[in-house]
């Protein structure tokens, strides 16, 4: 049932725009993946190659070994939950549920049995005869879960699932998408450009930009360790300082900038000091204190304004012309007598922190 | 003074110069007097009778009804086949084929019955049922593209996509998901293709003459000779026939 | 890239395929057997009676063609303004009736539009004949002695005109009517214009691509009206359509006719490119199909 795929150099053009630089990605039998991306990232023509929709310009979709590039969607075998669900406005709920069995030929008794299972499973059983239009946001949800779930597929694709439903709705449906990812065993693949969404549910996240898969690796490692600006930008914030020039030694990296030099770490073992970097450290990660502190890199500087956020305080602090975001545990800002706007403190972090990231173009 | 009194004025005569022909078509096929007049003393349905006693009356309307129920069919399979094709693929051929195919709608119908005078003519199908429907079928067809096309524009393409996706070929997504959907605009356009054919005049005058000879132009030759008021009759049922279709649709859309 | 683009987006191949046949095969019907006759037959008017342009300088020349032309253009005209100045009126009209009411007035529009044109040119002239009900009125109430000539004259034919054209401009006008937004025009009244300048200044401005769009949508029809014209004209008021079928079936000029029809086709594709500026090429048409 589980099996993996793996993409070799597929890449989408359309004319002379490109949609999906030729791409490499490895997918894991039973991983929960996220393709995660800003609009205009290629990552739903990513996923439409897929599903079989969009038609590679080059490269190759192995499942299992198998080459599956040009066989058309209906063979694919893989269940597909699409952005505004597409359900049938024409059929009942029971009706939609059957239709993927239908078109294996199976009849309406012999159906019956998985159609109620998947409605079960999805806790539709009481809605089974109405019509879609009747449902609310999160049933229509999970009726096309349950419609994409009925044929066990080898993979299951889903793309913006929760983006028309509101804030609260989309939180329980998180959890819920989770929980049954463990249920069914099924891989699945999803896209989505919410970071929340991303975080919070996958196995592996591949970070999409402009046709390109940045990086590809679990929540906390992309959090903790991006590898490019870009990933360290959307994924969270982070403060970029620009660097001017580099000296290394045995790993250790002292980036030259307007805050002076900065001992700073590259992201992994390996690479070296790309020619147009910066240094990005996160805002949770920088110590605030009124005296100097004992860490690696030190910095003076004025609070520019302080904004309350209930489990933190955000503060925007100057230094050498500089601006530097920086978040303190509310608890913690409330010992610090004296952190107000305008007071003079002293930032700190250590070089573990402070990454030496290639930089385009730094989304801050 | 109400502003806006005048317009209402105005929208209510022509509402009534609208109504007009209709409401004294009623009247007039009443008539007890073998011309056309209103019924001075009481009313007869003696050209009603006519209609009915006339072979050659109920032989045209036979004619009409077989032309008209096969073009509307052609015209619907054409048509839908069109406007699915380039609902599905857009681009270049919605731009530029769309309104070429809507020339049958626009061309004035004088030129197109010279060309078929002449072309069928050539191809020995002067005067053949297979003539006249394959002309108002085509004469048909844009109509259909148009009401197709407007269902389709309410037509969510995701789920054509997720038919696909959930194992339905591209045959049964059709059957089973595009067309159901779309039915609304395959029935008016099958509406407005057999009524394009059950009122067409000019090309049936060119194209026709004995073998095949549908009701307008059974009408048209009747205006010809003298007004008849068997013609008022024949008007007076289709008009109610009309109007009983039209209250029908909107008590249903109700 | 991030939505759907069904329709540049091929799937595979296959179903592309399936599509294109879908498309193509209606387009090759239409080919073969509309516009291979029609080029067919407008060919004619450079090759009868021989090669050349001979019946294009007719155009120039001919006292008879001008005539012709002139009565068209006039009656088209004259059919045109009538119709746009009662659809508009109208329009205005039911946009400040009740829901209801309204309801009942388009549902005139739309029957009148869906009875057969053959019937309704025959009441017209039931209606307008010397013997018919206007004059027996008219004479009966001891207004008029003797029968006013209102049919087989182009009072009859514009009479006949403007009432098959009405339903086709009025939905336009009115589609568009409804689409204008009532707070610019609380707006404009707040902002000191009285009534009439709000109309003039606001109103009028934005109904006009409707008013535009049918103007010629009803030039387009007139130009090559046949039935009406015939019917009420009774051959004294002959227009182009007419005058080409009696080169046909009577004169047996087919130079002549086939050099009338090119013009009228070339024509009448000019104003369709210059509507598609205002309307959908058959847009109104299609929400009448959606409304009957």
């Amino acid at each position: 049932m589980k099996k993996s795929l793996t993409f070799n150099g597929v890449g989408k053009t359309y004319g002379r725009t490109v949609a999906l630089r030729p791409t490499d990605l490895e997918i894991k039998a039973g991983e929960f993946l996220t393709l995660l991306g800003p609009s205009g990232s290629g990552k739903t023509t990513l996923l439409m190659a897929l599903a079989g929709f969009v038609q590679p310009s080059s490269g190759s979709i192995l499942l299992d070994g198998q080459d599956i590039t040009n066989i058309p969607p209906e063979a694919r075998n893989f269940g597909v939950v699409f952005q505004g669900y597409a359900l049938f406005p024409h059929l009942t709920v029971w009706e939609n549920v059957y239709f993927p069995l239908r078109a294996r030929n199976l009849g309406r008794a012999k159906a019956r049995e998985a159609v109620d299972d998947a409605l079960a499973l999805m806790e539709l059983k009481p809605y089974a005869d109405r019509m879609p239009a009747a449902l609310s946001g999160g049933q229509q949800q999970r009726v096309a879960l349950a419609r994409a779930l009925v044929f066990k597929p080898e993979l299951l694709l889903l793309d913006e699932p929760l983006s028309a439903l509101d804030k609260s709705l989309r939180k329980t449906l998180q959890t819920e998408l989770k929980e049954l990812h463990r249920k069914v065993g099924t891989t699945f693949v999803y896209v989505t450009h919410d970071q929340e969404e991303a975080l919070s549910m996958s196995d592996r996240i591949a970070i999409l930009r402009a046709g390109e898969i940045q990086q590809i690796a679990s929540a906390d490692a992309l959090y903790w360790r991006p590898e490019t600006a870009f990933v360290a930008g959307f994924l969270g914030r982070s403060n970029f300082v620009p660097m001017s020039g580099a000296t290394v030694d045995a790993g250790a990296v002292t980036a030259l900038t307007v805050l002076g030099p900065i001992k700073a770490q590259l992201p992994r073992d390996g690479v070296d000091v790309p020619r147009d970097a910066c240094i990005a450290v996160r805002p949770e990660r920088i110590a605030v204190s009124r005296q100097e502190p004992a860490h690696q890199n030190r910095v003076q500087g004025r609070v520019v304004s302080l904004t309350f956020f209930g489990t933190h305080v955000e503060l925007d602090v100057e230094a050498r012309g500089t601006l530097l975001n920086v978040h303190v545990p509310a608890v913690q800002a409330a010992q610090e007598p004296g952190l107000a706007e305008g007071a003079e403190v002293w930032l700190g972090w250590d070089a573990d922190v402070s990454l030496v990231l290639p930089q385009e173009t730094a989304a801050a | 003074m109400n502003a806006s009194l005048f317009p209402r004025i105005v929208a209510w005569a022509v509402a009534c110069f609208l109504a007009l022909p209709v409401l004294i078509m009623l009247p007039i096929s009443l008539t007890p007097n073998r011309y056309l007049s209103l019924p001075k003393d009481g009313i007869s349905l003696r050209h009603y009778k006519s209609l009915i006693d006339d072979p050659q009356w109920i032989a045209s309307i036979a004619d009409s009804l077989f032309v008209a129920t096969l073009a509307a069919m052609l015209a619907v399979v054409l048509g839908a086949s069109f406007a699915i094709g380039i609902w599905r693929r857009g681009g270049m051929a919605e731009r530029v084929l769309q309104p070429i195919m809507l020339a049958p709608m626009i061309v004035p119908p004088i030129v197109h019955s010279v060309a078929f005078y002449k072309g069928w003519a050539e191809i020995g199908l002067l005067d053949t049922y297979t003539g006249l429907i394959l002309v108002h079928a085509m004469k048909g067809t844009p109509f259909v593209i148009l009401t197709v096309a407007a269902a389709l524009a309410n037509f969510d393409p995701r789920t054509e996509q997720a038919a696909r996706s959930l194992g339905a070929s591209a045959g049964r997504t059709m059957a089973w998901v595009v067309l159901p959907q779309i039915k609304g605009g395959l029935l008016s356009g099958a509406v407005f293709a057999f009524f394009i054919s059950w009122d067409e005049i000019i090309v049936a005058l060119f194209i026709t003459m004995r073998q095949v000879y549908t009701l307008p132009r059974r009408i048209w030759d009747g205006l010809e000779d003298n007004i008849d008021p068997a013609i008022a009759a024949l008007g007076s049922l289709m008009i109610l026939a009309t109007v009983a279709l039209m209250i029908l649709q909107t008590i249903k859309k109700r | 890239m991030t939505a759907f683009a069904p329709k540049t987006a091929s799937g595979a191949g296959r179903t592309d395929r399936f599509y294109l046949l879908m498309i193509v095969l209606p387009c090759a019907f239409l080919a073969l057997l509309y516009f291979l006759p029609v080029l067919n037959v407008l060919v004619l008017s450079v090759t009868e009676p021989q090669p050349g342009i001979q019946n294009y300088q007719m155009l120039a020349e001919s006292g008879a063609l001008h005539r012709i032309l002139l009565n068209t253009l006039r009656v088209s005209l004259s059919t045109t303004a009538l119709t746009l100045l009662l659809g508009y009126m109208f329009s205005l009209g039911i946009n400040s009736m009740a829901p209801r009411t309204r309801t009942v007035a388009l549902f005139v529009v739309l029957a009148s539009f869906w009875i057969s044109a053959l019937i309704r040119a025959y009441a017209w002239v039931a209606i307008l004949q010397p013997n018919g009900l206007i004059n027996q009125l008219l004479m009966g109430i001891g207004l008029i002695d003797t029968p006013l000539i209102l049919v087989r004259n182009e009072l009859g034919v514009i009479i006949g005109m403007v009432h098959y054209m009405l339903p086709y401009a009025i939905l336009p006008i009115y589609a568009n009517m409804a689409g204008i937004d009532r707070s610019l025009l609380r707006a404009s009244r707040a902002l000191g214009a009285n009534r009439w300048r709000t109309f003039w200044w606001v109103f009028f401005p934005q109904s006009l691509p409707g008013l535009a769009g049918s103007g010629i949508l009803v030039m387009i029809f007139s130009l090559g009206f046949y039935i009406t014209p015939a019917i009420l004209g009774g051959g004294r008021v002959v227009m182009i359509a007419e005058y080409i079928s009696i080169q046909i079936s009577e004169t047996l000029r087919w130079g002549v006719a086939t050099m009338l029809a090119t013009v009228l086709v070339m024509v009448v594709v000019a104003l369709t490119i210059w509507m598609s500026r205002y309307l959908k090429v058959g847009g109104g048409l299609a929400s009448k199909g959606g409304k009957s």
